[in-house]
């Protein structure tokens, strides 16, 4: 990108100043709540510490000089190093599994909290370091993407908000406790609990609304044209994650099937589950495989692609690091090739199986299912062998307390639900474009 | 549990909370509406009215205190004399007779008129005392205006005395008293004088109202009584209709008829009783009527005067109405519209509105919703763009902002103070002493210091624009109402008050102001330029049918300025909106708006022939300069050479411009003419080939030579090399819709006989350094961006491709004959042929299209520059250069027939002596002396070095891997290509076939290096017939998409590299071109097509800037670089952007009517062979304002009534109406300057009338320039007649002068020729010169015929013999000569391509010549003229020594004298000259050509008898008759002399037919 470093640094010079001012006052109340509520002096100083820090950043960041913007921008080597080393496909989702496990793993750490009251403070602080580059503040800052971010943030504090009762609760449990939901089981009034909250919501809500659409107004973009799309053309938000897994396979599973069996599978979880705890109240430790699964299924394979999709899929659906230009020329090569082609090309060292050109419906499609034969017993092994072996080890318990129809349903939406990881890894390990591929009736897996 | 009280959540934070949210919200709907109300085109709107508002309001005040205005006075002080006036005596006699009469026939007593006797006679008195009272004030108001001026002298007196001695002052200022009680007491008198009469004069119109008061009430009495007579007789007509049909029933039913037959009869009597009374009372009710009519007639004739005159007045009042928003209408308490204006109300239904335009069929391409209609909504801010200015069709009522300097004239002391009418002073104002108002707010901007009055004929009025400052016509001098006051001398006014201080306080007295002021008004609230052109309601473009988006693009939906994709026109711009209107570069909308600087491109979509947007009669200011200015540098450049430009989808369906090389017809026969088979060619054959060489239009031809070369390609025995003969075939082709343009660049067919290597060698290499001036663009050492290996490898490869090249067009060019020189020419010495070369170069016209060092005023373009022709042709090693140059001269075509050289008729001439001369010879001799020293350069290259070798194998291995397999190419390369492969290959591996020698290899690379670099894109190379342009087509390059353009590391290069500008051409970096590059680099960097093609066009290589590392030597960019500056670079931008091909409907693309068209397709020829550069088609355009009376009236000359000039009413009044502020007449002349009549020098004259001598300087305001009409002009409401008397015309009347349309070879050697003429006859005349240079073609087609002028074009012959030069034959086919024929006749409005003569049938003749007989036998037979017929008549005027045959060549007559006093020969004139021009021309000469030297003969005169004309002797008849009878002689003149001739006795006499014809249709020979 050839713009003006120093006309951007101005433009953005005071909104960024502001939100500094807005961060410094978000630690100073922080810091007062402790020291008057909590009377907890010692971390009082600190965050008004922190606060004073971000007065001092906040007129850096308001003058608009590139020689004083650098002081509160990410240096440009850690730019350089995440766009050049970590921006890619496989750090992306390897990482964001990684910081999920470290997450769960930590959760009663994390859930206190002073340290989500970090967690946040260090996210708002990457935020506002790094829009000080402008690539990054183009992404960010498009009028289509700033509720995106919005939103990344409150799922954070949300889930944030469910572990920490989860964990609460998990804990009172360990002591002998019932759930901290139980304490408060009184009955509560229509009006004011329930009607006057609501007013105030759809009052708030309007107003939100309205203030909304006069400070962002909705980009005006170029008519549509079927043959001319957009570079890089792009879902709605909420289906980035669809998109992103078109990358990994062919449009039909990837649009249609896999999407229906996520509803489908939704639809069957209350006649699957069996287990009678956690009702009514938060917990993680009574359920826990439901817990890992969902969370897997909804934060690493729904989430974490959309956010992928929205921030760093650029131009020709190509991998982008947050700091990176959106080249269109950036090319990506995409040698992929399928499994029957590994199984007697690169296996057997002979062609694929073909018939003849003038051969009849019968003797094609049976050359067809020759060539793909392997890709076929693969499938077919995962899913007919694979639930058996299931019930026979580690989910034992599961076969057993479910019955025959309901486990295999289960297994069945788990195994369809990991096909993507185990895709994405058959992709970045051995190029595999599709494990069964027969584009002569558009049916690719 | 049981419910509770208890509430879950704090209430009282609910509360707060709700209060909060509530607040916000609140706030948020108030923000709301706050965003709407200011939204921005509302306030635009709510500025528009208040600007609309108050400027009417000052204009109607300045309509008012104009002249206008007191005309207003006058009639409306008339008036009131007329109401004032007795009634005529004689009317009001009628009238009482009338009403006696009746009431006589009524059988009532006669009607007392005493009393209305008495009262006419009292308003008689009254009248009478009024018209004494008037005549006093008059005199009253006479006697103040003295003493006035009595007053101001004894002020100045005083004003003398003060310096002066006390006793001289206190005289003086005694004097001043007595003085001041004069003026005092006159100015009493003449106010209460003027007060009497205007009471005595009201006093008798109020007397007169009463009288005629009462005649009304007799009228109104009548009135009654007829309508009272009108209803019983309507009554009793129904009665009759009843009565009839009941005695129809009775006769149906059989009863008896007759008691009901009675009474009707007696109902039909009173009837007819009752009609003839109701006819009486209505005659006379009407005649009372008339009289009383009558009686007022003058008082209502003023009315309607006042009514007129108040007109536009009355117009810019009501417009006032309609914009003024107010709180209450006039009618109050009714609420007026602003109320709908305030805040939150004009959320709903406000007075202030989006405009939608929706374009009846115009349509934008939108995506996948294909094309919808346009809505432009841009006018929701544009309000004014149609606003003109009041009375005025196309002047914009508010233009776009523009600063002016005027000079403001400063009393010659510091202002007094005045006294007024009672005698206080008052001090000096802007308004007492320079006639200016400044209004207390600006229109748009409060704080700005505006002017919202000015006095006419005040000092303000009369300021002058600075000369500087004038743009073509567009800024008229002294202020105008809204003028917002920005700098006086250098200092900024900031108010009105501090504007007073500098003009009256501070200024230096008797010196001029420089008043810089801000004219018109910023954007949005402007009107659009050029209101004629486009948007007016009366232009082609109307807004209504147009809109916007069409021309500008942009998005026309958007009401907001950033999202309407408006494109600044420079970084300045760009910096302020963004600054400002928060504008951003919107790459989402793809037709973003054209900066201004390409705002032309638009016209390309419906204006595909371009040649149409070139001035016209009807819009001579261009429409559209920098488009047309691109286009012909396309044209000039061969640009379509490369880059084929389509205008064509299919037969039916244009697209846009159309500009393709023309079929290669005349090629392909040449290459087949170079056949080795072709002498084995029979005859006919030859003959084929020979006729589609030089006209390759021929259809019939081509098809039979295409099939007898297909038929023998096939053939067992070939004639011609079979691989020719179906290449040809292929060639000789018809093409749907063909190309029609020639290839710019010379023929390289016989270049081997013309040139030599070295100078091939360094012309291809770089072209600008033999000659700096030539078109050819530079192909080689373009490195600029190359570095390290990269430029190396350039260094090495680009000698030997030149090479190649040169060696190529050397081994493959044809033999050619240069035909035989003339026999019988003396030998003379080289200086001498030099000499004559020389002037005969000068005055043959090569001027017209070749510079020349010698001629430093030639500076024609058109052709090359001839300067170093010596030193081109030097080496010269094929034929001698002078054999060769001369054979060029003689005959063009013999080397190039394609060529648009045309042929000069160059055949010897019979010097004095006796001896002849070949001036082909005298002026190829003249050419090759001149030389500037021009060497081939040290490095060129005719042999190769062994490293030269290795880079010749490397380039040949490089073309050959891309031909064929790696192991291949090498052993080709090594051993050539064998012979078995020849026959399969196509292109310059034909070359390598057999053996791989060094010289194979120069020709292999050479012929891949033509094709490379797409050499025949605009020269003719053998073995190139058939090769197609290389470029990319760019039939729609301007919607292409960037995503597609190649931009690699241009930012880089241009931000890396600056300093690379300079080294392209000087003027990129000079002033403006310095901006124009920051701003294309910002374009650039946006990766916008603007920036590409900018880049591309000014280095057109660097784009491969550090991405040639991975690219092969062939790979790389191959554009030359063309010799533009930046600005030709930007108008082939306008040109090439334009290029959309996206034609709206059929019915916007521009169709002009036939004679449009042929105008527009004979001005395509003129340009292509560079007519105008002759000729002048169109005499000076000057725009002049004056004073009424300053320009003198032309002097009254009898002539024919035919030849007077007619006005219509309307023009002659539109030419006397004066500008409101000034009271200047305008006028357009159209005509030439008049000349010296020694020197032939443009004449300019002193004030006395003088010519102005050298040294002196002289104002330019105070010198007068002759002007010789060329058209009859309309000034101040008469008509100027051609050819009467030069108008003189003083320099501070001319507004705007543009020049002559063509003629610079006439301008250029007018002075010359009447140098050459005078060294012959000391006597010649220099006005006359005019004859002796190429003719001016103003009114041509009116002059000649069609027909004739077509074969003329094609073949032309002598006609004057006074000329210098004759007219060349050009190499026109024949679509060509039509075209231009047609063009003439469009141009001048005449019939074509038929025209009828009546006078040429024999029904005519015969009927003239009874006539004439029958007149004759009035005549007694001694008088007679001898001669049996009119025509023998006619003749004798002709043969009259006096007459036509003192000049005029007669068939085989040449008269004595000088050639230069010879005129063209009478006998052409029935084919040459249309009849009605011939009579015109004959009646009056001058009024044609005002330069002619032919006088009247046949003269005009109404007081003479016979109306003037010659001698009876010769004619008998008026002159009328005489000037028919000659007429109808020159037009049947073959009729006529065949007459005479008896064939039947020349029959036999002559062996083998002899001469055929009458002797009129020999042609003499050449006169020079």
């Amino acid at each position: 990108m050839h713009g003006d470093e120093a006309k951007f640094l101005q433009s953005i010079g005071g909104f960024l100043g502001a939100y500094y001012l807005v961060l410094a006052l978000m630690n100073g109340i922080m810091a007062f709540y402790l020291w008057h509520k909590r009377h907890e002096n010692a971390l009082a100083l600190v965050w008004l510490g922190v606060g004073l820090l971000f007065v001092v950043i906040s007129p850096l960041a308001l003058s608009g000089n590139p020689e004083l913007m650098h002081w509160v921008s990410v240096p440009a080597a850690v730019r350089d190093f995440i766009d050049n080393r970590l921006a890619n496909a496989v750090m992306y989702s390897v990482g964001t599994l990684g910081g999920l496990i470290v997450l769960y793993l930590g959760r009663r750490f994390f859930v206190r909290p002073m340290a989500a009251w970090t967690l946040w403070n260090v996210s708002l602080l990457f935020m506002g370091l790094s829009i000080t580059d402008a690539e990054f503040a183009a992404i960010v800052t498009k009028p289509d993407n700033v509720p995106i971010v919005g939103m990344v943030f409150l799922l954070g504090f949300f889930t944030w908000l469910a572990t920490y009762q989860a964990v609460r609760n998990d804990e009172r449990a360990a002591r002998g406790e019932g759930p901290h939901e139980a304490l408060h089981n009184e009955k509560v009034l229509v009006w004011p609990d329930l009607v006057y909250t609501e007013m105030i919501c759809m009052v708030a809500l309007t107003a939100i609304l309205i203030l909304w659409a006069i400070g962002l107004q909705a980009p005006l973009e170029e008519p549509a044209s079927a043959v001319k799309t957009p570079n890089p053309s792009k879902a709605p938000w909420y289906f980035l994650g669809l998109q992103e897994m078109l990358v990994y396979f062919d449009p039909w599973m990837a649009g249609v099937v896999l999407p229906s069996l996520v509803i489908f599978g939704l639809m069957a979880i209350p006649f699957l589950d069996f287990n009678r705890q956690g009702n009514g109240y938060y917990t993680i430790n009574q359920r826990k495989f439901a817990y890992l699964v969902f969370q897997f299924g909804f934060l690493e394979i729904w989430v974490t692609l959309i956010i992928l999709g929205t921030f760093l899929r650029g131009p020709n659906w190509n991998f982008f690091g947050p700091y990176e230009y959106w080249d269109a020329h950036k090319v990506e090569a995409l040698n992929n090739i399928d499994l029957s082609q590994y199984f007697w090309i690169k296996g057997l060292g002979r062609g694929l199986p073909k018939a003849d050109g003038g051969a009849g419906f019968g003797t094609q499609l049976a050359y067809i299912l020759l060539r793909e034969a392997p890709g076929i017993l693969l499938v077919l092994g995962y899913f007919v062998v694979m639930p058996p072996v299931m019930a026979m080890t580690v989910f034992r318990k599961y076969f057993v307390r479910m019955g025959f129809i309901r486990f295999m349903v289960m297994t069945n939406l788990l195994l369809m639900m990991a096909l993507l990881p185990l895709k994405m890894v058959l992709r970045w390990t051995l190029n595999m474009k599709y494990i069964i591929s027969i584009p002569e009736y558009f049916l690719n897996l | 549990m049981p419910a509770t009280e208890q509430t879950w959540r704090d209430q009282k934070l609910l509360h707060v909370v709700f209060a909060v949210t509530g607040l916000l919200m609140l706030l948020s709907t108030v923000w709301m509406f706050a965003a709407d109300h200011r939204r921005e085109w509302k306030q635009h709107q709510r500025t528009i009215r208040g600007v609309e508002g108050r400027s009417t309001q000052w204009r109607l005040a300045q309509e008012q205190a104009s002249a206008n205005w007191a005309e207003h006075e006058r009639i409306s002080g008339e008036l009131l004399q007329a109401k004032g006036e007795a009634l005529p005596a004689g009317l009001l006699s009628q009238f009482q007779d009338e009403v006696q009469r009746d009431a006589q026939q009524r059988g009532i007593a006669a009607y007392d008129f005493t009393a209305i006797d008495r009262l006419n006679a009292t308003v008689g008195e009254l009248a009478q005392a009024a018209a004494e009272k008037r005549a006093a004030a008059r005199k009253a108001a006479q006697q103040r205006e003295e003493a006035e001026q009595a007053y101001v002298a004894v002020l100045q007196e005083v004003d003398a005395a003060q310096a002066g001695p006390r006793a001289a002052r206190e005289v003086a200022e005694s004097k001043q008293a007595a003085a001041e009680q004069v003026v005092a007491a006159a100015r009493a008198a003449a106010q209460a004088a003027e007060q009497d009469a205007l009471a005595a004069e009201a006093a008798a119109a109020a007397k007169r109202g009463q009288l005629l008061g009462r005649l009304h009430a007799i009228v109104r009495a009548a009135r009654f009584r007829e309508d009272s007579a009108l209803g019983e007789r309507k009554f009793k007509a129904a009665d009759f209709d009843a009565a009839r049909a009941t005695l129809g029933l009775a006769i149906r039913d059989g009863r008896s008829a007759d008691p009901v037959q009675k009474e009707v009869d007696v109902i039909k009597q009173q009837l007819d009783r009752l009609t003839l009374a109701y006819q009486h009372s209505a005659a006379h009710r009407n005649r009372l009527q008339d009289l009383s009519q009558q009686m007022t007639s003058r008082e209502q004739q003023l009315r309607k005067e006042l009514e007129a005159n108040q007109e536009e007045a009355a117009r810019l009042a009501d417009a006032l109405q309609e914009r003024q928003a107010t709180y209450f209408t006039s009618a109050a308490p009714f609420l007026g519209k602003k109320w709908l204006e305030l805040p939150i109300l004009d959320a709903f239904n406000s007075p202030l509105k989006i405009d939608n335009l929706w374009t009846k069929n115009l349509t934008i391409a939108n995506g996948s919703f294909g094309q919808v209609r346009r809505f432009d909504r841009c006018t929701t801010c544009h309000r004014l763009i149609a606003k003109t200015a009041a009375g005025s069709a196309v002047d914009p009522a508010y233009p776009a902002a523009r600063e002016l300097v005027l000079l403001l004239q400063t009393p010659a002391s510091r202002p007094q103070g005045q006294r007024d009418e009672a005698g206080r002073l008052v001090e000096p104002t802007l308004e007492s002493v320079y006639g200016i108002q400044v209004a207390e707010a600006g229109l748009v901007n409060p704080d700005e210091v505006t002017v919202r009055h000015v006095a006419p004929g005040s000092a303000a009025a009369l300021a002058q624009v600075q000369a500087e400052d004038t743009t073509p016509g567009l800024v008229a001098d002294g202020f105008r109402v809204g003028d917002v006051i920005r700098l006086v001398n250098q200092d900024k006014v900031l108010s009105g008050d501090q504007l007073g201080q500098f003009l009256l306080e501070t200024a230096t007295w008797g010196r001029p102001l420089r008043l810089t002021v801000r004219r018109g008004l910023p954007q949005p609230y402007t009107a659009h330029p050029r209101l004629d052109l486009f948007v007016g309601s009366l232009s082609p473009h109307p807004l209504a049918t147009m809109a916007c988006t069409v021309c500008h693009e942009g998005q026309g939906s958007a009401t907001t300025f950033k999202w309407a994709s408006h494109t600044p026109n420079d970084l300045a711009q760009e910096a302020a909106w963004a600054r400002d209107l928060g504008w951003f570069n919107n790459h989402h909308w793809i037709y973003p708006m054209f900066p201004q600087r390409f705002a032309e491109s638009a016209c390309l979509k419906c204006h595909h022939e371009v040649t149409e947007l070139k001035p016209s009669n009807r819009f001579p200011d261009p429409p559209a300069p920098k488009l047309t200015a691109g286009f012909e540098l396309v044209r000039d450049y061969g640009c379509y050479g490369c880059h084929e430009i389509n205008g064509y989808a299919g037969k039916d369906r244009r697209l846009g411009p159309d500009l393709r090389l023309e079929p290669n017809y005349s090629a392909a026969a040449q290459a087949i003419a170079a056949d080795p088979g072709f002498d084995r060619l029979d005859a006919l054959q030859q003959q084929w080939v020979r006729e589609l060489i030089q006209h390759p239009w021929q259809d019939e031809v081509r098809h039979r030579l295409s099939e007898f070369l297909q038929l023998d390609a096939d053939a067992e025995a070939p004639t011609l090399q079979p691989a020719t003969a179906r290449k040809m075939v292929d060639v000789l082709k018809d093409v749907e819709i063909p190309g029609r343009l020639r290839k710019v660049g010379p023929s390289l067919r016989h270049v081997g006989v013309k040139l030599d290597a070295a100078f091939l060698y360094d012309w291809i290499r770089e072209p600008g350094n033999f000659r700096p001036s030539t078109r050819m663009p530079r192909f080689f050492g373009l490195w600029d961006h190359l570095q390290g290996q990269e430029r190396k490898l350039a260094e090495r490869y680009e000698p030997i491709e030149i090479l190649g090249i040169v060696t190529y067009l050397l081994d493959r060019s044809q033999p050619y004959s240069p035909g035989d020189s003339p026999r019988a020419i003396a030998p003379s010495s080289p200086d001498a042929q030099v000499a004559r070369g020389k002037l005969l170069f000068e005055t043959r016209g090569c001027l017209a299209c070749h510079a020349h060092v010698d001629f430093p005023a030639a500076s024609s373009t058109f052709g090359p520059e001839l300067s170093s022709l010596g030193d081109k042709f030097r080496g010269s090693d094929g034929l001698d250069a002078q054999q060769w140059l001369s054979s060029w001269l003689r005959d063009p075509t013999r080397y190039s027939p394609r060529t648009r050289m045309p042929n000069l008729y160059l055949e010897p001439i019979v010097q004095p002596d006796g001896t002849a001369t070949d001036p082909a010879e005298d002026i190829s001799a003249y050419l090759l002396s001149g030389s500037r020293g021009w060497q081939p350069p040290a490095d060129t290259r005719v042999r190769l070095s062994s490293e030269d070798e290795v880079a010749l194998d490397e380039l040949a291995l490089e073309h050959l891997k891309s031909a064929f397999f790696i192991d291949d190419a090498h052993s080709y390369l090594e051993h050539g290509i064998p012979a078995e492969l020849g026959s399969g290959l196509k292109g310059g591996e034909i070359e390598l076939v057999g053996s791989a020698d060094q010289r194979r290899k120069l020709l292999y690379v050479g012929s891949k290096t033509i094709v490379k670099y797409g050499c025949h894109g605009c020269h003719d190379i053998p073995g190139f017939e058939d090769a197609k342009p290389i470029g990319t087509a760019i039939a729609d390059w301007g919607r292409k998409d960037p995503a597609r353009l190649a931009f690699e590391h241009i930012s880089h290069y241009v931000e890396e590299h600056p300093a690379h500008g300079p080294a392209v051409d000087a003027g990129d970096h000079q002033g403006e071109g310095s901006l124009d590059e920051s701003f294309y680099h910002g374009r650039l960097a946006d990766h916008d097509r603007v920036g590409f093609l900018w880049q591309k066009l000014k280095e057109p290589r660097s784009y491969d800037y550090q991405a040639n590392a991975n690219k092969s030597y062939n790979e790389r960019l191959r554009m030359p670089r063309f010799p533009f500056d930046p600005h030709a670079r930007e108008a082939v931008m306008t040109f090439v952007l334009g290029l959309v091909a996206e034609p709206p409907a059929t019915e916007f693309v521009y169709q002009p009517s036939p004679r449009r068209e042929a105008e527009n397709v004979g001005v395509r020829v003129l340009e292509d062979f560079n007519c105008t550069g002759c000729h002048i088609l169109e005499g000076e355009r000057w725009q002049i304002e004056f004073q009424p009376g300053e320009i003198r009236p032309q002097p009254e000359v009898a002539t024919y009534p035919f030849l007077s000039t007619h006005v219509s009413p309307e023009r002659l009044a539109a030419s006397q109406e004066a500008d409101v502020y000034r009271g200047r007449l305008s006028a357009t002349l159209h005509g030439m300057p008049a000349v010296d009549d020694t020197t032939g020098r443009p004449l300019v004259l002193d004030e006395e009338g003088d010519p102005i001598e050298e040294g002196v300087t002289y104002d330019p305001a105070t010198l007068q320039y002759p002007l010789e009409l060329w058209e009859p002009a309309v000034l101040n409401g008469q008509v100027y007649e051609v050819g009467v008397l030069p108008l003189s015309i003083f320099g501070s009347m001319i507004r705007q002068k543009y020049p002559a349309q063509g003629g610079d070879l006439v301008r250029l050697l007018y002075t010359r020729a009447v140098e050459l003429a005078r060294a012959d006859n000391p006597n010649a005349k220099a006005t006359e010169a005019w004859g002796w240079l190429p003719p001016p073609l103003l009114g041509e087609g009116n002059k000649v015929q069609t027909e004739w002028l077509y074969s003329f074009l094609r073949d032309p012959h002598p006609i004057r013999p006074a000329v210098l030069m004759r007219m060349p034959r050009f190499n026109l086919a024949p679509d060509d000569a039509t075209a231009l024929a047609n063009y003439f006749a469009a141009r001048s409005d005449a019939a074509y391509p038929y025209e009828f003569d009546p006078r040429t049938t024999a029904g005519h003749l015969a009927a003239a010549e009874a006539n004439y007989r029958q007149a004759l036998t009035q005549v007694p037979s001694g008088e007679r003229p001898p001669g049996p017929g009119r025509l023998d008549h006619a003749m004798r005027i002709v043969v009259d020594s006096n007459y036509c045959v003192k000049c005029h060549l007669l068939g085989d007559f040449q008269p004595e004298g000088s050639n230069l006093a010879k005129a063209p020969n009478l006998a052409e004139v029935h084919r040459r000259l249309r009849p009605d021009w011939v009579r015109n021309w004959i009646a009056n000469p001058k009024r044609y050509l005002p330069y002619t030297p032919m006088p009247v003969n046949i003269p005009y005169d109404p007081q003479a008898p016979h109306l003037g004309g010659v001698s009876q002797q010769l004619f008998h008849g008026t002159s009328v008759e005489q000037l028919d009878g000659l007429v109808d002689l020159l037009m049947n003149f073959s009729v006529f002399t065949e007459r005479g001739v008896s064939f039947q006795s020349l029959v036999g006499t002559s062996p083998g037919g002899g001469e055929t014809g009458p002797p009129a249709d020999r042609e003499e020979s050449d006169p020079n």
